[in-house]
């Protein structure tokens, strides 16, 4: 009987458990009387600690999941509200705001690998012990600590066309740079991008330092005794073996770019200028309860909801996949080492 | 089984326990309880509204005011949130557009009125509270000031420019001339910022100079004036040409009106600013930051002097406090708004906030010996209504994203019309 299968509930035949001091054996016959007993009393304690986490999931994320879909087809005259059917979805179709917002969103999802690659890299040198790793260490993760809307506000200053980042740019006589760096329509979303990338990133970093963590050193030691440097160790063994992290980073970055953005936007550009860096979640906001239509602001928060799922449903399907060829490829090749 | 039974009793038992204790206490409570009145307005008059609310308290012992201020600049937003979950505010001060926006959330008071005739005797300006100014209107809230457009300006500034400033420009070509003039001294003609405000105070008396009567305001309010209108054509034009001759600071249509535009001013970079008299921004707070006679208030230039309407002040209520539909103490709410209408309240809040009271009693020498208050009071007596109060937030929307989009060079007026009329047609309270 393998360590694994001793884990599972009920017991097994012919296991024996330590558990809180006292020894738990299941009989050779598998499910005598003490082990129905036990059997009951880990299922009791089970739904004892797991019935709160799924009332607060249902009452938190399931109601309001489904209120938004009913919602969604209705309207509002002030605090009333009436069924329109699909005339908030009809309305969305010819809305100029809905198209430039998620156009918007379509464009910010194509810094994702930026949002990737940047951390891992960065992880890598830390994880490297790089001269001065420790600081740096600290450097990147402090911007993560801070609370969005402090982020948007300094950044808000510091982009200003009169503010440090001109002047700065002005002094090394790279005044042709100087730009209006939220103020422009076609730099806006990419500056709000950048800042929010500079805020989240020192997660990203210890993300994979986490991960760089499972990976056997000896096998950094033989890469680089075969003379393998920094970018052949990263493209040959940190992303291949890191794939895992990485879907798990692609999510997060996903959601957090169509669902996160808001208090950025918010503070530095309320989505402006014109509708320039307004994304979904900002204008469902403003269309709910600037323009106090809830009804559409809900209809235009599915079409997020859906926008969302279907992009991250494409990365958790790659992660499940590329987790099981891995797992297969592992279990043959520890297959293939027990014949030998 | 018997030892695991006596757990789950125990669990139960504390589950029990832990649900019946608030009850209890909340009985307990309730022989002592208070009327809680939770109160919400602009943070901007914070320190005004917590002496106003103390007094009250002292008068009314059994009344507990709970004050939540919020930001000026997302007040929108957060009622928004308060009205969708109908929870969160016994009373809420709004501006006169947002109220009509959510007039459904709010308690009729013209019973009331109906009742107590005399509440509005003292009041300076009262009519606007009604829908489009008709006394058989909906009524949803009572004013604690006047509030409305005029524009400040830096004497420092106009005299190194060579200006006379105790004869600030009065006519459009003469402002045109002092503008290049204050250019010239490396000044900007006019603080300004992207967004709302002091666009809502600027637009206005721009246009203005395009109306020939009170009653196109009302037109405008009721959505019976489209954009493509030439007078609203003209309005445009004209505001877009202060940008386009280069009145306003760098960088303007990027920053945020309160607090970065009033700081701009305030500090001395600029020698105009179209601003207001109470409320967010006052004379008082331009009088701290520059000195009392560093300061002038004056009415916007005209294009033609002889337009009537440009003689006029652009006027609202201001701080029309709104009793909330939910509200379980709506009595008690109701005793609040007069307060805060009174004499006593305008006082506390000219004393506190350097705001405008709208009843009439108020006691002036508490503005001290200020020559921009004592104009004020001779302005605003001849007095019309300002045009973005009767607006929706959804054309107030792209009233400032079209600034914005303007002062980046990313629309035409005429893209600019096209959005304006796209948020007008949508407006639902323009349609009724």
């Amino acid at each position: 009987m393998n360590k694994r299968e001793c884990t599972r509930s009920p017991l097994p035949a012919g296991c024996t458990l330590y558990r809180g001091g006292k020894t738990l054996q299941s009989k050779t016959t598998g499910g005598g009387k003490l082990g129905v007993s036990q059997r009951r009393s880990d299922y009791l304690w089970g739904a004892l600690f797991t019935i709160p986490s799924i009332g607060l999931i249902l009452v938190f994320k399931y109601y309001p999941l489904c209120l938004g879909i009913f919602n969604g087809f209705r309207q509002w005259a002030g605090t009333e509200s009436h069924f329109v059917g699909l005339a908030n979805y009809a309305r969305m179709l010819f809305d100029p705001m809905v198209h430039q917002t998620f156009l918007n969103a379509l464009r910010i999802v194509l810094t994702l690998p930026v949002w990737i690659v940047l951390p891992m890299v960065v992880a890598f040198l830390v994880y490297q012990r790089t001269p001065g790793w420790q600081f740096f260490r600290v450097v990147f993760f402090l911007p993560y600590t801070i609370s969005p809307v402090i982020v948007g506000l300094i950044w808000r200053q510091i982009l200003h066309i009169q503010g440090p980042v001109n002047a700065l740019l002005r002094g090394l006589g790279l005044g042709a740079f100087a730009s209006s760096w939220l103020g422009e329509k076609n730099l806006v979303l990419w500056t709000v991008d950048a800042v929010v990338l500079w805020s989240i990133f020192g997660f990203g970093v210890v993300t994979y330092l986490a991960g760089l963590a499972t990976i056997n050193e000896e096998i950094f030691d033989a890469a680089a005794i075969d003379g393998a440097g920094f970018w052949r160790r990263l493209l040959r063994i940190v992303i291949p073996l890191l794939k895992p992290v990485m879907g798990y980073w692609a999510i997060i970055c996903t959601a957090g770019m169509l669902v996160w953005m808001f208090p950025y936007i918010h503070s530095m550009t309320q989505g402006g200028p014109g509708f320039a860096s307004m994304l979904p979640d900002y204008l469902v906001y403003t269309v709910a309860f600037t323009f106090m239509e809830p009804g559409y602001g809900t209809a235009i928060g599915l079409l997020l909801f859906l926008f969302v799922a279907i992009i991250s449903g494409f990365q958790v399907r790659y992660m499940y996949l590329s987790g099981a060829q891995k797992a297969g490829t592992g279990g043959k090749a520890l297959r293939g080492g027990r014949k030998k | 089984m018997k030892r695991f039974a006596g757990k789950w009793l125990l669990v139960l038992c504390a589950v029990v326990v832990l649900t019946t204790l608030p009850v209890l206490g909340g009985f307990a409570r309730g022989a002592e309880e208070k009327v809680t009145l939770r109160v919400t307005n602009y943070a901007q008059v914070e320190k005004a509204f917590v002496a106003i609310n103390q007094e009250y308290m002292k008068l009314h012992p059994n009344v507990q005011i709970v004050y939540e201020p919020v930001p000026y600049d997302s007040y929108q937003q957060k009622y928004g949130a308060i009205i969708a979950t109908k929870s969160g505010a016994d009373i809420m001060g709004n501006e006169l557009n947002y109220m009509w926006d959510t007039a459904d959330a709010f308690i009729p008071l013209n019973d009331r009125l109906k009742t107590e005739p005399g509440v509005f005797e003292d009041l300076l300006a009262y009519n606007m509270l009604y829908r489009y100014m008709d006394r058989d209107g909906l009524l949803l809230g009572l004013p604690m000031s006047f509030n409305g457009n005029v524009m400040y300006f830096n004497k420092d500034i106009l005299r190194q420019a060579g200006l006379d400033p105790e004869n600030p420009p009065q006519t459009w070509e003469a402002f045109e001339r002092a503008a290049e003039s204050i250019k010239r001294i490396g000044k900007a003609p006019v603080a300004m910022a992207g967004r709302e405000v002091p666009l809502f105070w600027d637009w206005p008396e721009v246009q203005k100079n395009f109306w020939t009567s009170d009653q196109d305001i009302l037109d405008l309010g009721r959505g019976k004036i489209p954009w493509s209108d030439p007078r609203m054509q003209n309005g445009l034009k004209l505001l877009a040409s202060m940008a386009d001759k280069g009145w306003f600071q760098q960088g303007w249509p990027t920053i945020q009106g309160i607090p970065d535009a009033l700081d701009f001013f305030s500090s001395g970079g600029a020698a105009f600013i179209g601003s207001i008299i109470s409320d967010v921004a006052n004379w008082k707070q331009y009088e701290d930051a520059l000195g009392q006679d560093k300061v002038g208030v004056m009415l916007w230039p005209a294009v033609d002097p002889n337009n009537r309407m440009m003689k006029k002040f652009s006027g609202f209520t201001g701080f029309p406090h709104c009793i909330a539909k939910w509200t379980k103490y709506p009595d008690e709410a109701w005793a609040y708004l007069k307060f805060t209408a009174s004499s006593v309240g305008g006082n506390m809040f000219l004393q506190y906030a350097g705001g405008q009271p709208n009843n009439k009693k108020f006691d002036r020498s508490i503005a001290g010996g200020s020559a921009n208050f004592a104009k004020i009071q001779e302005i605003i007596v001849n007095n019309t209504v300002q045009s973005v109060l009767v607006f929706s937030s959804r054309e107030q929307d792209a009233l400032a994203r079209g600034w914005t989009q303007y002062g980046t060079g990313d629309i035409t007026i005429e893209a600019w019309t096209r959005s304006l009329q796209d948020a007008l047609d949508q407006s639902r309270d323009k349609k009724l």
